[in-house]
């Protein structure tokens, strides 16, 4: 108990002691956590939201808004498991940077790892990342009311201000009627829809290659190409949140919402990402399958 | 920004003596030394100030150098920070203890999320090359590793273009300044560059 106390009393201090870009101490004080009960409409919340998923993200996270009103929550996805058996308390966040510095249980970033957010800032997030900036403005107000400077919230509601006053109006998608199923089957975790790697890139036209390279993470050397785009292509790493984008020669780390792993022999990945590179602007999955809005320009 | 070690003199053990250092402390307190230029001093420890070896040991180079140490703050990547709304957060000062045991300032970035934010049009108004934005980033997060707690002046060591009683004092051409700039053409490069007025918020070793 002693231990426990003590644990407390020094996270809490050292909370105090935090200090974020833009956010006082005001904003310090953490939100209540969601309930447990609350926490699969949390995940699947997010998970919407990493995916570029914005109406149905607004509409899960209104839900929990209306229950819980704002509250937080944080968690280790699913593919974590798959990689590291031991994990910090994912709300302890000064236990999850010491396993991460430290290399406690194993070499991994715990902090790379975690999913969260709170209800607040994923409403003013999916209201921006959709276009609908007034909503988006509101939400970031209800924040600054409790935390004036908070610096996301402020920035979003300058930008807000500016595409308002430029008539910004929000991303048009062709109507759901001429979208197209793809021939693909997919599978779900943590509210990812996540597909085979080799057999999503032939029906969306990139190239891929998987071979054995014990030097690389999982032992799979992974790499997705772009037909049009002779000089980029992309390294991915199983059990790793990130993608290495190859550009004539040069690399860059970019982060993936959802760490490719492999299972039965299949390499299964994110579709969302997949689609980005593609260029597809909006999907859905319906009735069992997923389909896509027609790329700019065609029918 | 730059960072350096001063008023380290060091022990010559071949004279058996103390042996002054080169550089003067007046270098950071006079008018005539850096303040006079409107540069902000990052005051840093040296091993013998702080403990955590080898996190806040880090430049040993050679001869004089040797007798110079740098601390480090550590850089952390993460994709959810305690403060949802930040890109970026700091926990621990130079002259404190820092995140027991590692004993070191450590810098938590989301980087995902800072590199989401520029690739977007619609918040990166003004096409800010990401290596900048993260570099802004860093040395806002490094700048708190300084200006820990400085609560005097209010804001916890932001800039936010006044003093403790409202009065005009800094302006946001600085790396301290209290919120990203994303509707800047040109984020700052350094801290307080032009603006002599900032320096007299920075809290120098307590």
């Amino acid at each position: 108990m002693r231990t426990k106390l003590s644990l407390m009393v020094g996270a809490s201090m050292l909370l105090a002691g935090t200090i974020f870009f833009g956010s006082p101490p005001s904003g310090r004080s953490p939100l209540p956590y969601a309930p447990d009960e609350a926490l699969e409409d949390f995940k699947k919340a997010v998970a919407l939201f990493e995916q570029g998923l914005y109406e149905p993200a607004i509409k899960v996270t209104l839900k929990l808004y209306r229950q819980y009103g704002d509250v937080q929550a944080v968690w280790f996805p699913t593919w974590v498991r798959r990689v590291v058996k031991d994990l910090p308390d994912p709300k302890n966040h000064e236990e999850v940077l010491r396993w991460t510095i430290q290399s406690q249980g194993r070499p991994f970033l715990y902090t790379m790892a975690l999913k969260g957010g709170t209800v607040s800032s994923l409403l003013m997030e999916s209201y921006f990342d959709l276009g609908k900036y007034e909503e988006a403005r509101k939400w970031a107000d209800f924040i600054l009311a409790r935390n004036p400077d908070a610096d996301i919230p402020y920035n979003i509601r300058k930008l807000c201000d500016y595409h308002l006053a430029r008539g910004s109006r929000p991303l048009q998608l062709p109507s759901k009627t001429i979208w197209r199923s793809l021939p693909l089957g997919y599978r779900e975790e943590d509210y990812f829809i996540l597909v085979p790697l080799d057999e999503a890139c032939k029906v969306l036209g990139l190239g891929c290659s998987i071979a054995p390279n014990p030097k690389m993470a999982g032992g799979k050397g992974i790499r997705v190409t772009k037909p049009d785009s002779p000089n980029t292509a992309w390294r991915l790493f199983l059990g790793h949140p990130t993608v290495e984008r190859l550009e004539n020669g040069k690399g860059h780390t970019e982060g993936i919402a959802y760490a490719p792993f492999e299972e039965d022999g299949k390499v299964w990945v994110p579709f969302y990402w997949l689609a980005k590179q593609v260029g597809i602007r909006g999907w859905e999955v319906r009735n069992g399958k997923i389909y896509v809005a027609p790329k700019q320009g065609t029918k | 920004m730059f960072v350096m070690n001063f008023g380290a003199g060091y022990y010559d053990p071949v004279n058996d003596r103390w042996v002054e250092p080169e550089i003067p402390n007046e270098a950071i307190t006079s008018q005539d030394g850096f303040p006079g230029q409107g540069m902000p001093v990052l005051w840093l420890l040296n091993a013998n100030e702080g403990s955590g070896y080898p996190l806040k040991v880090v430049n040993f180079l050679n001869g004089y150098a040797h007798r110079r140490d740098v601390y480090a703050a550590i850089v952390v990547p993460g994709t959810r920070l305690v403060d949802p709304n930040a890109y970026a957060e700091t926990w621990g000062a130079i002259w404190g203890e820092g995140l027991p045991p590692v004993n070191a300032p450590i810098m938590e970035v989301n980087r995902d999320r800072l590199e989401a934010h520029t690739n977007d049009p619609n918040r990166n108004v003004n096409g800010l090359p990401f290596l900048n934005c993260l570099t802004h980033v860093i040395a806002h997060e490094l700048g708190h590793t300084v200006l820990w707690h400085r609560n005097d002046l209010g804001d916890h060591g932001h800039h936010n273009g006044r003093d403790a009683v409202g009065n005009p004092l800094t302006n946001f051409d600085c790396h301290i300044w209290q919120f990203f700039g994303w509707s800047r053409v040109i984020l700052p490069t350094d801290f307080c560059p032009n603006n002599p007025g900032c320096i007299f918020r920075w809290k120098l070793n307590p």
